[in-house]
């Protein structure tokens, strides 16, 4: 069935890509570069929000590779996992 | 803000230009979620899943442009050629989410301005301009339309970025305005390769149709 291959795909590149994400470029990207340039970059403030793993590593976790890794890999499950439990939520209700 | 994170951040837009996209794009994406709920199967929510996860995965993966800069895939695009725009503000929107609440990428009061130049302006922008391309030149260009689409949708919240930080008394549009896009005109040509060749990739092993729910 082609839904149960593509999810398969998807789910798998995901995994390859956090496992690269380690040595990802750490060049400022667009809007970083353009707020540098133009002077404005001083004006991002305090996240009102704390996030429990900013910059995409979890602090407990010693070396960056492993902890760069595993964010990724529950960032991915996170953002899969709120489409799965609504699928299952909608399922129920159908039924 | 160093490292990973590329979202507007919290201090860039003022709380008028924050209230005002929130609302935007909560009414966007409210639209989106209703014609979802109408018109899909809900054997296809699994699918969105595991794009969002993909998309949430390659946004971590930053790759260098020309003259010190990096840039990431957007995926909005992306989404709309394979499930649909509805479907692909949806996932976006998602994505965003997660990033801002666990990852701090991108600011909580920026988040509504982030979904609407992500999760709406670009992918529709995108689509819009892909569907043009299709209908005047058949189906020999589709990949220059893909292209382009993916193309346009990274400049489209490029420029839209640049009209919120604007309005916003960050900076002077006209210093703003060329800088954003001219930036992003060249990442959008790694948004535009990457999208073709996932695109490809998921025809090549067989899936000709991915979703029903398309327009």
């Amino acid at each position: 069935m082609d839904e149960k291959r593509i999810v398969l795909i998807f789910v798998i590149s995901a995994v390859v890509i956090a496992f690269a994400a380690a040595y990802a470029s750490s060049h400022p990207d667009g809007l970083e570069w353009v707020a540098e340039k133009m002077g404005f970059i001083g004006n991002s403030s305090e996240a009102i929000l704390k996030a429990p793993m900013p910059d995409y590593e979890i602090p407990c976790v010693k070396g960056a590779y492993w902890s760069t890794l595993l964010a990724g890999i529950l960032g991915a499950s996170i953002t899969g996992a709120v489409f799965f439990l609504t699928g299952i939520f909608c399922r129920k209700k159908s039924n | 803000m160093e490292g990973r994170e590329m979202h507007i951040p919290d201090g860039f837009l003022s709380i008028p230009v924050s209230v005002v996209s929130y609302a935007t794009s909560a009414i966007g994406v409210g639209a989106s979620i209703r014609s979802l709920k109408k018109n899909m199967a809900d054997r296809m929510i699994p699918t969105m899943g595991a794009l969002a996860a993909f998309i949430f995965a390659a946004q971590m993966f930053n790759f260098p442009v020309a003259g010190g800069t990096s840039g990431h895939l957007m995926g909005g695009f992306l989404a709309a050629v394979l499930v649909g725009p509805m479907a692909a503000t949806i996932i976006i929107s998602v994505v965003l989410i997660v990033q801002c609440l666990l990852f701090q990428d991108g600011g909580l009061l920026a988040l509504g301005a982030n979904m609407l130049n992500m999760a709406l302006f670009a992918t529709w922008g995108g689509w819009a301009i892909y569907r043009s391309l299709s209908a005047l030149s058949g189906r020999g260009f589709r990949w220059a339309a893909i292209f382009i689409g993916a193309w346009s949708s990274m400049v489209i919240a490029s420029a839209a970025c640049a009209i919120e930080l604007a309005a916003s008394g960050t900076i002077a549009a006209r210093i703003v305005m060329p800088a954003m896009i001219g930036v992003h005109a060249i990442i959008g040509i790694g948004e535009g390769l990457i999208t073709a060749l996932v695109v490809s990739f998921v025809e090549r092993v067989g899936v000709q149709k991915v979703c029903s729910g398309r327009p």
